[in-house]
């Protein structure tokens, strides 16, 4: 798998559990549990190999260059800290005085939206709700001037008002200071909001990418087809189409394209032969037998016809 | 914290010692000082265990089913809370040994010439520089007991567990 | 005496929960005077965010906790009253429940067999021929097959695991099914299959379901009528559609404009609105009230407000 991210985009990795997204974060930021190993390839930071620094360079680059957001900002803050010392942590750790880290977080609460900044400094974070405690996390992200922000999952603890908000935070964020964002998650409304460009992640290998108007309305691969096909949103009346089955295992991955067996699509070559990238534009890539020259002509699911269809309707009325 | 791990573990000997002098030595004010103080830690645990399997989404999914409070003690509750309880039972035991070594080797418990591991060691002691092995073969004992149980009470757990069934 | 049009009722229900002791005690209201109405084959979804009491509502009405005040009517019976045998009994031959969790729900130590045909064990059916030949018909309309039945909840994936929860809720063939959150747990690809086939066993049995989510885009979907829940209340109540395409209550509308579409035009330009209660209604002179607007349309309202609401759907 490779993908590259450019600066001040927000790429989206989307994919469902156990497609190796969180996985392929894990190996960029160093954190791999010890039994995985990678096997090739290199992960290039700035011209630099990631998989070949040394233990001790990684850790300065890990919160530095890149500020990481999980999932569960419960269990990523340390429940008997004050947040304030959790924000100035990384300052302090890179030899900023005491006010001047204090100073530093403080300012980081106001911009990340977090009322009363002073007061809420010696607080711990069980006195926060689930939404400013998100704040938090994505403030001690911060607070390391980082260049590349990875936001794991980041509001699927979420209600959807306080998504919103985080969301919109993200992207203020992403556009004051330059950053590059790496976006997991699964949910394709939030990929709709925050991504420029979009990888679709099966088994453990990007299927499709291309910019976020390609994905939503000229998508290729079938698993594109099918995860956009198999969720209601707010107009859908007609039957979804369901993904049959469920995602293979990783331990004894199928042979030929992963996806086949819930494909269908599916040709007998899917089931022998892992298929090719095909380039479909200068951002747009997907590997699926079905742009093979050979291959036979598909109708993309009515549902997900109908929909594009609607995007596109939308896209004329605003000009 | 070693400070308060070392009073805790002395505070089930208080009241043995105090029974143990009250009534005597022998067998019953044994078994009476042992279950005087014995049940609470089992009794606050099974309370524990109760309470936290009695708001899983199963049990409430059998109580919208109707099951009886019976069903729902002994097929729901119990034997997902069981798996601690054994092993606490099983602790028991060479714990119960160890507090009757215990009692009979400061010379509260059993006297000579019944016999007991404590009353070998507080015998072997005295004799331990000459016939060291008086005092190494109880204490071996009651140290392969405590493994012994130990060992069998997660065999047991696991045992009784369908999720681990067949794991090694 | 209580409306023959609806099978379920719900009237002036409130859910307290207590915390703490003495003077520090506090009385939470979950559920604060929450009515609506279910008619036969229907399906009501309830939607609000965390802690807004919409799975408090749907256990308290199958009595899972016992309402602090208000009513609930099946089919003009009562079962908000005194807990006795024959209203448990009567309670679980009409209602049955689905949970969110697909591995919490189903006890590890039970073969599917087992939990599927518990249901039945617990109305008196003994013959065990009876109960494999039952069970194995409903793990068919699952979507599972007869061999299941022997293995444990462990080995099942997410999807599956919900649909032996929903074979669990069928087979006693209740008229009503509380369905609490039964997607929300499940990976995108699985959600579709298990609401669809909710939807099929809802025609096939013409059952009544109370559909409780988070997700209002799932709830839209699925449901005939909604009702949104904020703080404890029941702020709007309305066909699908109607609220879509007509929300009243700023909290509604709040919510609406906070959903992610998959769609980066309309989500490019998206204009999320906020709602903060103290500052969106004016109290102090005139209390609110759940008053119907148009039909079917109820929302949660002041009389100044209801003017205005009734000025902006141009009636």
């Amino acid at each position: 798998m490779s993908f590259e991210l450019r600066r001040g985009e927000t790429l989206a990795i989307v994919g469902e559990s156990g497609s190796g997204k969180s996985v392929s974060i894990k190996s960029i930021m160093g954190i791999l549990p010890s039994n995985a190993v990678v096997e090739s390839g290199s992960i290039e930071y700035d011209g630099m190999d990631l998989t070949k620094v040394s233990e001790e360079q990684f850790h300065k680059l890990r919160g530095h260059r890149i500020g990481l957001i999980f999932q569960d900002p419960l269990s990523a803050l340390n429940p008997i800290m004050k947040i304030g010392k959790q924000i100035t942590e990384v300052r302090r750790l890179s030899g900023y005085g005491k006010k001047e880290a204090r100073a530093r977080a403080l300012e980081l609460m106001e911009a990340v939206g977090i009322p009363d900044p002073e007061k809420r400094f010696d607080q711990y974070p069980f006195q926060f709700s689930g939404g400013m405690r998100q704040r938090i996390v994505i403030a001690i992200a911060l607070a390391g001037d980082p260049e590349i922000l990875i936001c794991d999952e980041p509001t699927t603890a979420l209600d959807v008002t306080v998504q919103a908000r985080i969301l919109e935070l993200i992207n203020r964020i992403k556009q004051e200071r330059g950053l590059s964002v790496i976006f997991i998650t699964h949910d394709l409304g939030v990929v709709a909001n925050v991504a420029d460009r979009v990888n679709m992640m099966y088994a453990g290998k990007i299927v499709e990418t291309g910019t976020s108007e390609e994905i939503f309305l000229e998508p290729a691969h079938p698993y594109t087809w099918a995860l956009l096909s198999s969720m209601p949103d707010l107009q859908t009346h007609e039957r979804l189409v369901a993904i049959p089955g469920t995602p293979p295992n990783m331990i004894d991955p199928p042979k030929g394209d992963a996806f086949a067996a819930r494909n269908r699509y599916a040709m007998k070559i899917d089931f022998e032969k892992e298929p090719p990238i095909f380039k479909l534009s200068d951002t747009h890539d997907a590997a699926t037998w079905l742009l093979h020259p050979n291959a036979p002509a598909v109708e993309i699911p009515p549902i997900l016809r109908e929909r594009i269809e609607r995007m596109k309707g939308e896209m004329g009325n605003r000009g | 914290m070693i400070i308060t791990d070392i009073v805790f573990n002395h505070l089930d000997e208080i009241p043995l010692i105090l029974i143990s002098i009250l009534f005597g030595s022998g067998m019953f004010s044994i078994i009476l000082a042992l279950t005087v103080t014995g049940w609470i830690g089992t009794a606050r645990l099974i309370r524990a265990q109760f309470y936290r399997f009695k708001g899983r989404e199963y049990v409430l999914a059998a109580r919208t089913l109707g099951v009886s409070d019976f069903t729902l003690i002994f097929r729901h509750v119990l034997p997902n809370a069981i798996g601690p309880l054994i092993t606490r039972a099983m602790i028991a035991i060479p714990g119960a040994i160890f507090s009757e070594s215990f009692l009979a080797y400061i010379g509260l418990g059993i006297k000579p010439p019944e016999p007991s591991i404590g009353v070998l060691l507080s015998v072997g002691q005295s004799v331990l520089l000459q016939y060291p092995y008086q005092t190494l073969f109880p204490a071996l004992l009651i140290s392969v007991l405590m493994i012994a149980f130990n060992l069998f009470a997660n065999g047991l757990r696991d045992a009784l567990n369908p999720t681990r069934r067949g794991e090694e | 005496m209580a409306d023959a049009e609806y099978i379920l009722e719900v009237k002036h229900l409130c859910q307290t929960f207590e915390s703490g002791r003495g003077r520090k005690k506090i009385t939470v209201k979950a559920v604060d005077d929450v009515s609506f109405s279910i008619r036969p084959s229907e399906t009501f979804g309830l939607v609000g965010e965390s802690g807004c009491g919409k799975t408090t509502t749907g256990r308290t009405i199958i009595r899972l906790y016992d309402p602090a005040s208000g009513q609930v009517f099946f089919n003009g019976r009562e079962i908000s009253g005194r807990m006795t045998g024959e209203l448990r009994r009567y309670l679980t031959d009409n209602i049955a429940m689905i949970f969110q969790d697909p591995i919490e729900s189903l006890n590890p130590r039970m073969t599917i067999e087992e939990i599927i045909g518990e249901g039945l064990r617990v109305r008196g059916v003994k013959d065990k021929q009876e109960i494999r030949r039952r069970v194995n018909e409903m793990l068919c309309k699952v979507g599972l097959t007869q061999e299941h039945a022997t293995r444990y909840p462990h080995e099942f994936s997410g999807g599956q695991r919900q649909r032996i929860g929903i074979a669990r809720a069928m087979i006693t063939q209740p008229k009503l099914i509380i369905a609490d959150e039964p997607v929300s747990a499940l990976d995108v690809s699985i959600q579709a299959q298990v609401i669809n086939l909710l939807n099929d066993l809802k025609e096939e049995m013409g059952l009544t379901v109370l559909f409780i989510a988070h997700n209002l885009s799932v709830v839209k979907y699925f449901s005939d009528r909604i009702g949104v829940m904020y703080f404890g209340k029941l702020v709007e109540v309305a066909r699908g559609d109607d609220l879509y395409k007509k929300p009243l209550h700023p909290y509604t509308r709040s919510l609406l404009s906070a959903i992610p579409e998959p769609n980066p035009f309309t989500e490019r330009s998206r204009r999320r609105i906020d709602y903060d209660p103290k500052t969106a209604h004016d109290y102090s002179r005139e209390s609110p009230r759940m008053v119907e607007i148009e039909q079917e349309h109820f929302v949660y309202c002041s009389p100044s407000e209801e003017a205005a609401y009734q000025k902006q759907l141009g009636l």
